[in-house]
């Protein structure tokens, strides 16, 4: 009986790992439905949207085209992935074969209407400084405008998260969302999604772009390619709970109560049964 | 009337019983509550030795970072520091050795509740001591991830943190048992006439510490078996790649490890409580409040745990509640050093080496207690969370307030535990060494935590150099303080004179019983008609 109970002691512990183990890992094939992307290659982004740019100047996003861009979604005050993608974003430009500025443009666009250009503009100084000297600019750095951070009104962050499929959802503590680099053609027309899908744990940049994979997408986009069928596990930038989570939170709150009562009642006994096995209570009171 | 002791012995309890050939058999396999408190008492100050010695070294290398050890070592050994001082000394530290020896002649008793399971305890004790040796000496690596095996890393990292996390989880044990023997000694074994509030002030704290202990390891030992289930069988309870949060493991682990400081703190406030009236000759001011205090202590100490993760990511709802209650904690603790500040007024004050030691204690563990408001605050604990401050901080409350009082109790009950005087002269030469050296080494901390010097690094830019320096200097002069207490103790164990009963004119029970004590404590069963400290009665 005894060695019956310690199996099902032991196989519950582990099988409650493999229930809730992958279903909460940071890679899963599609999005939800509610957060995610839904690729839209080949189509094009209105351009005449209205954004801000980082000394909150309106700009139109057709102002900004004319080159292949690279396009990111995320929100400035992530505290989880979106900083360590542009981090590697910011690692991997001055490597590309492309001339930044001339030959292509990256553009980062807040989808949170909270964020204001001030906080673009120290972001922006920010990944600047990370991207350190460039040698191959006559100044030694990375051209201002080739890397534009926008912010916007909620009619435009809508239209354009329509516009490329990018779904996302606000969360308790800031948002859900896929981490995407978006080619976009000179025209505007969708060229390529390219997904994030490696985070390298322990590393100073865990997620990292290969210039060659950049190359590529950059050429497409700039012969106007709409390449599709790149369909891979995609990371999610998101608030870590995972689902169990309550569950093992409600069974330590009855182990932690059990134990509690036992407690209690050990106290109480002891209390109760004092009479009977203490010598000499009865001198206690006597002054 | 008195009770009568059927079979009282008058032989000191050092001397052989005769039941085994060998000496060491004859203490390990004894059940008097003298015996297995002096045998803990030994092993750990041997420990504390140990720690004293590690820790001299992480601050030597910080002298100059590369020239005595690698960053690897150097990481391994700031982690057996931790853990040696923590899990070897001064968790057990004062109720099993101190307590043991003390509580039963303190309440009148022959000896514990269930002297086997004591035994019990004393054994899982050295197995626990072993198992974390092991770790050590066996093939591999020494654990490195710093005394509070923190996951995910404790779950990757190569060294044998498995069988020092054995270690860990059998000690949990032992001083479980202890616990519960202790409450179980104060309901039932008190003398007759002893009523609650005739017991002396070290009990009360030995009361709580024991509920404590029982309600507060028991998650240091699921915890444990979790990174044990994480390393032998790839359970993620904290690995987020399989669905468990590296945060649950710091809740579980401060669930406990907070409760456990007051483990540490509540029996040396209990001894500070006795040492205070014998060297102020007053009774102790507010003698129900310190007790009840030390209740208080234990049960608010249970709900400010969260105040070691405010920058580990917790809500602001529940970082407001537990810096508030973290708050609720400094009245209790500011009742007993109001208290024993009234209880030195119009005293008749005898500054002798315990008393030394104790007014010390107050001093320094004030400084630990106020620091620890300002690190309990949340805006300053942003600042100096995970900086030398902390490591300051915790030193002064450890060091200062649990290793201070283990020293004075330690000079204040010598003669009574070994029968000798010890020289008063050394004590004092060594107690200065002691304390100022003591401030220079962990004040300086402060300091450099304030400037942003993070802890458990092994190198630092220039701007934190002279204070490293200095505070490595403080070592020195404290590690030379530390030589010259213990050398004198030991020495006083074998050339000390004899000492009398009472030396220090002490009015609780085992003053009145013969130095050292019988094996059976007392002669007859006192029966108690008086509080534990009638000083001015009796001068009435």
């Amino acid at each position: 009986m005894k060695k019956i109970l310690w199996f099902i002691c032991i196989w519950s512990i582990l099988s409650a790992n493999s229930i809730y183990g992958h279903e909460t890992l940071g890679t899963s094939d599609a999005g939800t439905g509610e957060m995610g992307i839904e690729e839209k290659t080949g189509q094009r982004i209105p351009a005449n949207l209205v954004f801000y740019d980082e000394e909150g100047n309106r700009i139109k996003l057709e102002a900004l085209l004319g080159k292949p861009v690279i396009l990111t979604l995320v929100y400035y005050t992530c505290e989880h992935v979106c900083p360590l993608m542009l981090g590697g974003l910011s690692q991997a430009l001055p490597r590309l074969a492309a001339a930044p500025g001339k030959d292509y443009r990256v553009i980062t666009v807040s989808f949170d209407v909270e964020d204001k250009p001030q906080t673009a503009l120290s972001l922006k100084k920010n990944y600047m400084k990370a991207i350190g000297p460039f040698d191959r600019a006559p100044d030694k750095t990375f051209p201002e405008n080739a890397w534009k951070f926008l912010t916007g009104p909620k009619e435009s962050i809508h239209d354009l998260t329509e516009a490329v499929g990018f779904k996302y959802r606000k969360d308790i503590h800031g948002f859900s969302h896929p981490v995407v680099l978006i080619f976009l053609a000179p025209d505007g027309k969708i060229s390529g999604y390219f997904y994030v899908t490696k985070f390298q744990y322990g590393q100073s940049y865990p997620i990292t772009f290969s210039s060659y994979d950049l190359n590529v997408g950059l050429a497409g986009a700039a012969q106007g390619k709409a390449v599709t069928g790149i369909k891979k596990a995609l990371l999610y930038c998101f608030s870590h709970e995972p689902p169990g989570q309550s569950k093992f939170f409600n069974f330590m709150a009855v182990v932690g109560l059990i134990t509690l009562a036992a407690m209690v009642s050990f106290f109480i006994y002891l209390q109760v049964t004092s009479r009977r096995y203490r010598r000499g209570k009865e001198y206690d009171a006597e002054k | 009337m008195t009770l009568r002791n059927e079979t009282a012995v008058t032989a000191g309890f050092y001397e052989r019983t005769g039941k085994y050939r060998w000496l060491i058999a004859e203490w390990m396999m004894s059940t008097d509550h003298k015996r297995i408190g002096v045998m803990y008492l030994m092993a750990l100050l041997s420990f504390f030795s140990v720690g004293v010695v590690l820790g001299f070294m992480i601050r030597l290398s910080l002298l100059s970072p590369g020239w005595l050890m690698g960053q690897q070592t150097y990481n391994e050994f700031f982690t057996l520091h931790g853990v040696i001082q923590i899990f070897l000394f001064i968790i057990p530290g004062i109720p099993v050795a101190f307590g043991n020896i003390f509580l039963p002649i303190l309440i009148g008793a022959q000896d514990v509740a269930f002297p086997r399971i004591n035994r019990l305890s004393w054994w899982l004790y050295v197995t626990g001591a072993i198992l974390i040796l092991l770790s050590v000496f066996i093939k591999g690596r020494p654990p490195d991830t710093g005394w509070t095996f923190y996951a995910p890393y404790s779950i990757q990292t190569p060294a044998n943190i498995s069988i020092a996390v054995m270690g860990v989880f059998v000690l949990g044990f032992s001083s479980i048992l202890t616990g519960l023997n202790f409450v179980t000694t104060i309901h039932r074994m008190r003398a007759p006439g002893m009523g609650w509030f005739r017991m002396p002030a070290f009990p009360w704290t030995l009361y709580a510490t024991g509920w404590v202990q029982m309600l507060a390891t028991p998650v240091l030992a699921i915890t444990l078996l979790f990174i044990f289930l994480g390393r032998f069988f790839g359970v993620g309870f904290f690995d987020p790649t399989k669905g468990g949060d590296p945060i649950l493991y710091e809740h579980l682990f401060w669930m406990y490890s907070h409760p456990a400081v007051y483990i540490m703190v509540l029996p040396a406030m209990g001894i500070i409580s006795e040492i205070i009236p014998v060297f102020s000759r007053r009774a102790l001011f507010g003698y129900a409040a310190v007790c009840m205090s030390a209740l208080g202590i234990a049960v608010v100490g249970y709900a400010v745990w969260g105040h070691h993760m405010f920058t580990s990511g917790m809500s602001d709802t529940a970082r407001v509640i537990f810096s508030f209650v973290s708050f609720l904690v400094a009245v209790p603790s500011g009742v007993k050093i109001f208290n024993w500040v009234s209880t030195l007024y119009k005293g008749s004050i005898e500054v002798d080496a315990p008393l030394l030691f104790a007014l010390s204690f107050i001093f320094l563990f004030s400084i630990g207690g106020l620091t620890g408001l300002i690190i309990g605050s949340l805006a300053p604990n942003l600042h100096l969370h995970g900086t030398y401050f902390i490591v300051g901080h915790f030193h002064y409350v450890m060091f200062g307030g649990a290793g201070f009082s283990i020293i004075a109790g330690l000079h204040y009950w010598f003669p009574k535990i070994t029968g000798r005087m010890y020289s008063e002269r050394f004590a004092k030469i060594g107690w200065l060494n002691l304390f100022v050296g003591f401030n220079i080494l962990y004040f300086s901390m402060f300091i450099l935590g304030f400037q942003g010097m993070p802890r458990r690094y092994f190198d630092y830019p220039p701007e934190y150099h002279t204070n490293h320096v200095i505070s490595t200097m403080g070592s020195w002069l404290l590690a030379i303080g530390l030589i010259i207490i213990f050398a004198n103790l030991i020495r006083s164990i074998f050339k000390g004179e004899k000492a009398p009963a009472n030396p220090w004119g002490g009015k609780t029970l085992e003053w009145t019983i013969p130095s050292p004590p019988a094996n059976e404590n007392f002669r007859e069963i006192p029966v108690i008609t008086r509080g534990p400290y009638p000083y001015e009665e009796e001068a009435r």
